[in-house]
């Protein structure tokens, strides 16, 4: 009796591990992975980064600041990536995609077999669940609005178990871009939460490790409030090196919180930080005199995608309708007067005083850094304080014997210019403006704000004469800029939110701008892109003037390390890096 | 006795209510909010951040945002941190407890130094010991944290004898700055008292060493002291949120300074108010030792 049960319980046992195995044979398919075929590095060790702040969430759909994307990034995976190097859009976790219907429908094949950091495979449902958190008006995730195109919110469906698509409501250039850094979260780690309208509060820092899942290379191992976050490898993660070893090499990425560049530059110094990223031109200086960190590889990637630039406040009756805002508006608003400011300004001098030389000027919010949409055919004429005379001499100002600038009517040509006091840079900038200008008899007063009420005053309050401010887009592509260039946009600075175009070139803009966003031809793009660079450039809303380098540090033997002008900087790579043997990285003795 | 503690405590209680109304509306009041800085990112657009502050009623009047903050916060709930989305308590419960880790051991021995410093310079006064004292007030004095925490950070990263955000390097940054006030204050009250006439009957009389300090001087320098003792520890504690943004010290000041920098509304409230919660606590606490040891007192007004 007792043997019988006994075979029973085995006869039992193979049947079931039959049907299990031929269940997952059916159920999951071969792992369909990404080789890097140039990829020989070595797995161990850990990095040790200092982030500025503290992450403040590793919720995907709610991380605004730096330091939570840079660790969410880490975390989670998109279906397509941008290449920070490339600037070009790759497969992730869609292995490719074909667009159909004249750029109104984009068909993604996902990658095989995958599974999430928790060991649950990875579907087409995940993608669908996924973008309908983002577009949940409910929620109001910020990234909602990238995915709405043409006032229509995307449509994301299944088409099998490893295809959806994606249908747009009107025809949208290099829409495979909305895709990068949309994280794909997974439905049943999430859904749970998502019903109960907690979605919002789903991955605080707190959070148990085994319950954050993603598809990034890392996953939570440990959180300490104030002190560190410690990611570990992701034994899940679908990208493997040349040899077939799975990704990431490094086995630990402990982010600390330093609370300051300077702070963070001090940990570099001392030994304690693997790598620094965002690091300022003095601070960069430093380091390459520092003997201690002699050897370290400090890289100037050249200049990043942020351009800084002045704008005046073109807004009719802002400063509620203070005459003596609307005398100095009514100077702003001529073409002649903004470019006789821009003619003055010593952009070399900027680039040379304030940054070290670790800038490039500009004279449109197109960086160098930005290598497709540049544009070289852009004027960039030398400064030139004869040719400002001549352009406001031609408008009507002339000077007093005092060599003030005065307008038409004999008022002083006077101005307040705001900046961020946190951001010192654009404090120097202010202030070699100021001297600039004073050179052509106009006198400016430079009021350095706290960042936040700056932005309130400028951006809500529309209470300013003129400002100093820099963008930096998340993409190289100019579609994430719309906001800045459409006139209806909220970040068109000078002017936000007409209900119709104040000016002929800006409806001209508008009209190029919305082109090119349907333009499926990449060079007509272009060149409609160019067309509006150049109004932008003849009429000077925006006068840029400097376009800062992307400077970063690694310890010696941080092999790949390879830093990049698109965000994250740093880590966008952070799959292949690797310690070199016998380095003396962070962590690098456990090195194997 | 129980009048004048529940006189004390409703004091206190006020207070507190005060200094939360008056941190509320400078906090509300400053330009600009948490979301302020999405408005830099040229892909969110503006009336997206609209519907965020209205979510976590920013676009609400400020008497009906303190109102219901007052209502909850009497239950023990200080809000909502906007940039991490979790309860203020449990953001701040850890970080406390760092805070007060440094404060209290910084406190402690700023006591202790003083004290000892301050008897050895009251033993002999116009003595080497007295002027050393002196002197190292002065210095003491104005040199401030700001400026002492950066300069040993530069020390402990050019040397690494000691380690940045380390217990030692936040420690050493903070005692310099609480043990001047505590020195200056218990030296001259300790040379009063030794100098007193009935101490010097004393002696008279043959009293000496330590008979003489226990019974007749110490008692006598006790109530300037212990009114010290009392608000000393909120005065350490907030010295402490720079020392630990500085050396890098994971408590609350990081958070703190962040919360400002980026209008974390509740967050600036709760640290604000757990401050001057900690000088009514100290204060009733020096009423208490006061009370017990000044018969004057416990007699009836």
């Amino acid at each position: 009796m007792h043997w019988r049960a006994e075979a029973g319980t085995l006869c039992a046992g193979i049947v079931l591990f039959g049907m299990t195995s031929l269940a997952a044979g059916l159920r999951t398919p071969a792992e369909e992975v990404a080789k890097y075929q140039d990829l020989h590095g070595r797995v161990g060790g850990s990095l040790v980064v200092y982030q500025r702040a503290e992450p403040k969430t590793l919720n995907p759909l709610f991380g605004f600041d730096l330091s939570s994307r840079e660790a969410i990034g880490l975390l989670q995976a998109d279906l397509v990536h941008i290449n920070r190097k490339t600037h070009e859009a790759e497969p992730a976790l869609a292995s490719g995609w074909k667009v159909s219907g004249g750029g109104r429908a984009y068909t993604l094949r996902l990658r095989r077999g995958l599974h999430f950091s928790d060991g649950e495979p990875f579907t087409a449902e995940d993608v669908v669940f996924s973008f309908q958190l983002y577009l949940d008006e409910k929620l109001n995730a910020p990234q909602r609005d990238l995915l709405v195109v043409g006032g229509k919110p995307l449509r994301v469906e299944v088409v099998d178990a490893s295809t959806v698509r994606v249908v747009l409501s009107r025809p949208y250039a290099a829409a495979e871009r909305l895709f990068d850094s949309i994280a794909i979260v997974p439905r049943h780690a999430v859904e749970k939460a998502y019903r109960e309208g907690t979605a919002d509060r789903l991955w605080p820092l707190d959070a148990k490790p085994g319950s954050v899942v993603g598809m990034g290379p890392y996953r939570l191992k440990a959180y300490t409030p104030g002190q560190s976050l410690v990611l570990e490898r992701n034994p899940f993660y679908w990208k493997v090196d040349a040899a077939g070893r799975r990704l990431p090499y490094l086995d630990t990425i402990e982010f600390r919180f330093a609370g300051s560049e300077d702070a963070q530059l001090l940990h570099f110094v001392s030994g304690d930080a693997g790598m620094l990223s965002g690091l300022g031109a003095r601070n960069f200086e430093y380091l390459k005199q520092e003997q201690r960190t002699r050897g370290a590889q400090l890289v100037d990637a050249g200049p990043g995608l942020e351009y800084n630039f002045l704008f005046f406040n073109l807004r009719p009756g802002a400063e509620g309708g203070d005459p003596g805002f609307q005398v100095r508006h009514g100077r702003f608003a001529q073409d002649a007067f903004r470019q006789a400011v821009s003619a003055a300004i010593d952009r070399e001098g900027i680039v040379r005083l304030v940054y070290g030389g670790r800038a490039a000027a500009i004279w449109g919010p197109v960086t160098p850094g930005d290598r497709r949409w540049w544009d070289e055919e852009i004027p960039r004429p030398a400064r030139s304080i004869k040719r400002a005379r001549q352009l406001l001499g031609s408008a009507g100002f002339h000077w007093n014997a005092e060599h003030e600038l005065l307008d038409l009517r004999g008022n002083r040509v006077e101005f307040s210019l705001v900046t961020s006091s946190s951001n010192a840079e654009r404090r120097r900038t202010a202030t070699v403006i100021q001297n600039d200008l004073s050179q052509l008899g106009m006198k400016v007063e430079v009021v350095p704000l706290e960042f936040r009420a700056m932005l309130d005053r400028v951006m809500r309050a529309h209470r300013f004469d003129a400002a100093i401010f820099g963008l930096a887009s998340g993409d190289a592509d100019p579609n994430a800029d719309m906001n800045v260039w459409l006139s209806s946009g909220g970040m068109h600075l000078w002017n936000a939110e007409q209900t119709s175009p104040a000016t002929g070139w800006e409806a001209e803009i508008d009209g190029l701008m919305e082109q090119q966003m349907s333009e499926m031809d990449a060079r007509r793009r272009k060149k409609l892109f160019d067309r509006a660079q150049a109004l932008l450039a003849e009429h000077m809303p925006l006068i840029c003037t400097v376009s800062p380098d992307i400077l970063a540090a690694a310890k010696a033997g941080l092999e790949n390390f390879s830093p990049a002008v698109i965000p994250p900087y740093t880590l966008w790579n952070v799959e292949r890096l690797y310690w070199a043997p016998g380095s003396g990285g962070a962590g690098a003795s456990g090195a194997r | 006795m129980t009048r004048f503690f529940a006189r004390r405590v409703a004091q206190a209680m006020l207070l507190l209510v005060v200094v939360s109304a008056g941190v509320f509306a400078l906090a509300a009041l400053a330009p600009g909010d948490y979301f302020a800085e999405l408005r830099s990112d040229p892909r969110v657009d503006p009336a997206a951040i609209e519907t965020l502050r209205a979510r976590y009623g920013l676009d609400r009047p400020l008497a009906v945002r303190y109102g219901v903050w007052l209502g909850e916060a009497v239950r023990g709930d200080l809000g909502v941190s906007l940039a991490y989305n979790m309860p203020v308590t449990e953001l701040l419960a850890p970080r406390a407890g760092k805070s007060l880790e440094l404060a209290a051991t910084a406190w402690v021995l700023g006591w202790i130094l003083s004290l000892a410093l301050a008897v050895g310079a009251a033993v002999r006064p116009g003595g080497w010991m007295d002027r050393t004292t002196g002197w190292l007030v002065s210095g003491l004095l104005v040199l401030p944290e700001v400026l002492l925490a950066p300069v040993l950070a530069l020390v402990a990263a050019r040397t690494g004898i000691l380690r940045l955000g380390g217990f030692e390097l936040a420690l050493l940054a903070l005692t310099p700055g609480v043990a001047p006030v505590l020195l200056r204050h218990g030296r001259a009250a300790l040379k009063e008292a030794a100098g007193a006439a009935y101490v010097e009957a004393a002696r008279a009389r043959g009293i000496a060493g330590r008979r003489l300090w226990l019974v007749y001087i110490f008692p006598a320098a006790a109530n300037p002291l212990i009114s010290l003792f009392g608000m000393s520890f909120a005065g350490v504690l907030s010295g402490s949120l720079v020392v630990e943004a500085v050396t890098g010290w994971p408590g609350m000041g990081p958070l703190f300074l962040d919360s400002i920098a980026g209008r974390d509304f509740y967050v600036v409230v709760a640290v604000t108010l757990m401050m001057a919660a900690l000088l009514a606590a100290g204060n009733l606490a020096a009423d208490a030792m006061l009370y017990a040891l000044d018969p004057r007192l416990r007699r009836p007004q």
